[in-house]
C-alpha cells in the first residue's frame, strides 16, 4: 500500500517537473500583474487555489481594471474556458466514477493537466492515485506561483514589463506539441483566418467569436462527410 | 471594489470554470464514443491553440512597431527552440526572458 502511494507519487512527481517549469513562472508573471491592481497579495493565491485557470485569470485583471459586472464576468469565463468543455470527453472513462477525488480531478483539468493525462497510455495508469497526485502537483506549482510572484511584487516592486509574453510561449509551445500528431493542418490556416476575421469585425468579443467559427467550421466538415474518412 | 467584493468575483469566475470543466462529464457520459465528439476532441485543441497564440499576441503591447518586431522575433526564439530541444522550460523561459529585456531595455 505504502508502496503504491510512493510510486504514483514519484512518477506524478516526474511527469509534472514540465508544467512546473512553464507554471512557476506564469504563475509569477499573474502575480505581478495583478500587484498592479494594488489589492492585498494575498488574493493572488487565492485565485490560483478558486479559479485555477491561467489565461482566465489574466483576463481577470483586465476585468477588474476595467471594472465590468459580475455577470459580465461570468459569461466571459464560461466563453474564454469553453475550450475545456472539450478536454472533459477524452478523459471521461480514465476518471473514477465518483467521489471527492472525481470532483477534484474534473476541478483541476487544465490544458497541461490534460496534455500529461492524454499522453500517458491508458494501460499503465488506471490509477487515481496517480491522476490525484498529478493534478495536485500542478495546482501546487501554479498557487505558488502566484503567491511568490504577487508577494514579491509587493515588497520589492520590480518591472514586470513584458511578463505577460510568459502566456503566448506557453500557448506557442502546446500549439506544437499539438500539431506534431495532427494530420489535418489546413485548420490550423483556418483557425488563423477566423481568428483574423473575428479580431478585425469583433474585437471586443474576438476569442470567443473565433472558437466559435472553428466549431462550425468542424461541424460544418463533418456534416459534409470529411471526418472519419 | 472592496476585499469581499473581489472574493465574490473570483467565487464567479471558479464556478463558470468549473461549469466548463465539469459539462461533458454530466451531459455526455453515455455518448463518449460518438464519432464526432471524439473527431472534434482531437481536433478542436489545436485550432483554440492558434487562436490563443493569437489572442496572447494581440494583448501585448503593440504600440511601437520595435515591440511587433521583438514579439515576433521572441515567438521565432521559442517555436525553434521548442522544435530542436522539445523542452517546454526552455523554450518559455528564454522566450520570455528575451521578450522581457528587450521590452525593458527599449523601453527606457
Amino acid at each position: 500500500m505504502k508502496q503504491a502511494v510512493s510510486a504514483a507519487f514519484s512518477d506524478a512527481l516526474n511527469d509534472s517537473v514540465p508544467v512546473m517549469f512553464g507554471y512557476v513562472p506564469l504563475g509569477l508573471a499573474f502575480g505581478v500583474l495583478f500587484q498592479s491592481l494594488g489589492y492585498h497579495w494575498m488574493f493572488a493565491p487565492l485565485a490560483g487555489l478558486l479559479v485555477y485557470a491561467g489565461s482566465a485569470q489574466f483576463m481577470a485583471v483586465g476585468l477588474l481594471a476595467s471594472g465590468v459586472t459580475l455577470t459580465e464576468t461570468f459569461f466571459a469565463t464560461l466563453l474564454l474556458n469553453s475550450r475545456h468543455f472539450f478536454y472533459g470527453l477524452s478523459v471521461l472513462n480514465r476518471y473514477p466514477k465518483k467521489g471527492l477525488a472525481r470532483w477534484y480531478l474534473i476541478f483541476g483539468l487544465t490544458d497541461e493537466t490534460y496534455s500529461l493525462i492524454t499522453a500517458k497510455p491508458r494501460s499503465l495508469y488506471s490509477s487515481p492515485r496517480y491522476y490525484l497526485w498529478l493534478t495536485a502537483l500542478n495546482q501546487l506549482y501554479w498557487v505558488l506561483g502566484c503567491g511568490f510572484g504577487a508577494g514579491i511584487q509587493s515588497y520589492f516592486s520590480f518591472n514586470s514589463e513584458g511578463f505577460e509574453f510568459a502566456l503566448v510561449a506557453l500557448f506557442v509551445v502546446l500549439l506544437l506539441q499539438q500539431i506534431s500528431t495532427m494530420e489535418e493542418r489546413w485548420l490550423l490556416w483556418l483557425a488563423l483566418v477566423a481568428s483574423l476575421i473575428s479580431v478585425w469585425l469583433f474585437p471586443d468579443q474576438f476569442l470567443t467569436i473565433a472558437i466559435l467559427i472553428c466549431l462550425a467550421c468542424l461541424i460544418i466538415k463533418a456534416r459534409l462527410g470529411l471526418v472519419g474518412e | 471594489m472592496n476585499s469581499q467584493d473581489l472574493i465574490i468575483f473570483f467565487a464567479v469566475m471558479a464556478l463558470a470554470t468549473f461549469i466548463t470543466r465539469a459539462a461533458p462529464f454530466l451531459l455526455l457520459k453515455d455518448n463518449e464514443d460518438h464519432f464526432f465528439l471524439q473527431d472534434l476532441s482531437r481536433l478542436l485543441p489545436p485550432m483554440v491553440m492558434v487562436v490563443l497564440v493569437f489572442f496572447g499576441f494581440n494583448q501585448l503591447k503593440l504600440d511601437d512597431s520595435n515591440f511587433i518586431g521583438l514579439a515576433i522575433l521572441a515567438i521565432a526564439l521559442v517555436v525553434i527552440l521548442q522544435l530542436v530541444f522539445r523542452n517546454a522550460l526552455v523554450s518559455i523561459l528564454v522566450g520570455t526572458g528575451v521578450y522581457v529585456m528587450g521590452v525593458q531595455w527599449m523601453g527606457i
